[in-house]
């Protein structure tokens, strides 16, 4: 905080940033910090703070699941006519759309040889094992390997809307959210359809080769309940692996993360990821794997 | 996750929520219900109470997204916001009805919670070790102020200290740990 502050006003950003100053000043409060943004700035990076606190404190094993019920309760708002039988299949509908986009925008860009590899996304959608590739642009569909690319497409008259780079990364984690998000809605639909359950944990992981984040999906962790999930990163070139965190108490033993890796890979000289997996371990190690692999990728 | 992308995807998904987007709203819900199912514990100790308001805090959410202002406020802290204020309302009610445990019991069951939890994370261990440096009523005070959401004055009367004291606490907390988290 800035210290040319009087201690009153620092009380005051605090409270703000807290969301605890009284409603009766917050009008005032306002009206000032509009004036000077350097006071929004500390703001912003107390709220952060707040929220780091929060999450680090408060993380409570099996958490409830309650979005079917908020979503019943949303509906009859937006749709008083929807059933969910017709939502699944709208939703089905939607995802098959995204899909065929991803599709269609790789077999553009394939045929007429500009692959813009923006943003690599891997992934193999046998469902029976579902397990992806990280990083080496291919992707397993049943015998085929083949790969996704996304990357906006505009008229080449048209002038570019997004050379700037933060437009650009913001425009690419977007898409990436979107079709995990879609991708993993449509694993789980498949899973939930399925009379027996998968004998064995399955997982997929999206990722921004660039950026070092994406989205990592897993389902049927049965057997892992009692232990946790270590994530490990294999560098290109370096033997040991690196820890990148620990999976968190997941509802239904199942769940779409996002992850970021760039602190793990904060050091490494080398930080392209040739394979990503995940250990069973019965205490927290950030050293070394030692329990079973339950998941990794080919 | 860097907190940049973190936030720009939660600005992004908030606004699309305001547009009636349940993708959106489910993608919020996944990421952050642990931590405020967490907090309405925290807040009403009761299971059941706690259930009911964390539904009733996404509903508030999802009806009040358009309000959203993001030259304001952080998306996260802006759900958060609104959460609290209907776990405190919540509160409130269950208080006039005499049906709330004490705050002593509910910290009490935190700390099972949190000691059941051995998916400690380093930052985790950094504010309980700031904490325990503190003497007891400062430490409570900082808890109260930042896990419980109070406000000084409602601390000030459930501790006893003067408010200037207690804002005092808490502005010296906040930043011991801002600067040990630097570190």
């Amino acid at each position: 905080m800035n210290m040319n502050y009087s201690d009153e006003f620092h009380d005051q950003i605090l409270e703000y940033a807290l969301g605890t100053m009284p409603e009766s000043e917050i009008a005032t409060f306002e009206s000032r910090i509009q004036k000077t943004p350097e006071i929004r700035d500390q703001i912003f990076e107390l709220q952060r703070l707040h929220q780091v606190v929060l999450e680090s404190m408060l993380a409570p094993r099996n958490t409830p699941d309650f979005s079917r019920q908020i979503l019943e309760r949303i509906r009859p708002v937006n749709t008083s006519t929807s059933r969910p039988r017709l939502y699944y299949l709208a939703r089905i509908g939607w995802i098959a759309a995204c899909l065929l986009l991803c599709f269609l925008t790789f077999m553009t860009f394939h045929l007429s040889n500009r692959i813009n590899s923006q943003l690599q996304i891997s992934q193999n959608l046998d469902t029976a094992s579902l397990m992806s590739t990280v990083s080496s642009n291919r992707v397993s569909l049943g015998s085929n390997e083949t790969q996704l690319i996304i990357s906006s497409l505009h008229s080449p008259n048209s002038k570019s809307q997004s050379s700037n780079p933060e437009d650009r990364r913001e425009n690419q984690l977007i898409q990436l959210t979107v079709v995990s998000e879609s991708i993993w809605q449509l694993v789980d639909f498949e899973a939930n359809s399925q009379e027996t359950p998968s004998p064995a944990p399955i997982g997929y992981i999206m990722m921004d080769a660039e950026n070092k984040c994406g989205y990592l999906a897993v389902g049927d962790l049965k057997s892992t309940r009692e232990n946790l999930l270590h994530i490990w990163l294999k560098l290109h070139g370096q033997r040991d692996p690196v820890f990148a965190g620990i999976l968190p108490e997941l509802q239904g033993n199942k769940g779409l993360l996002y992850f970021d890796f760039t602190t793990a890979l904060e050091n490494k000289q080398n930080g392209v990821i040739e394979q990503v997996f995940l250990t069973e371990e019965s205490s927290v190690n950030k050293v070394t794997p030692k329990g079973p692999v339950v998941l990794r990728n080919s | 996750m860097s907190e940049d992308k973190s936030d720009e995807i939660d600005h992004y998904l908030l606004k699309r929520v305001a547009s009636g987007d349940e993708q959106a709203f489910e993608m919020l819900y996944h990421k952050y219900n642990k931590v405020f199912y967490a907090a309405a514990i925290e807040i009403l100790v009761h299971r059941t109470e706690a259930d009911e308001a964390v539904q009733d805090a996404f509903l508030r959410i999802w009806k009040k997204a358009r309000f959203y202002d993001s030259t304001k406020s952080r998306a996260f802290s802006w759900m958060y916001l609104v959460a609290r204020r209907v776990y405190l309302n919540r509160r409130k009610d269950l208080q006039r009805r005499g049906t709330l445990i004490s705050d002593e019991v509910s910290v009490l069951k935190a700390n099972e919670a949190n000691h059941s939890n051995n998916q400690h994370t380093e930052t985790h261990e950094q504010f309980t070790q700031i904490l325990s440096e503190l003497p007891e009523a400062q430490s409570r005070c900082l808890r109260m102020a930042l896990i419980k959401g109070y406000t000084a004055k409602e601390i000030s009367e459930q501790i006893g200290k003067p408010i200037g004291t207690i804002k005092t606490w808490i502005r010296r907390g906040t930043l011991t740990i801002r600067e040990r988290f630097k570190q």
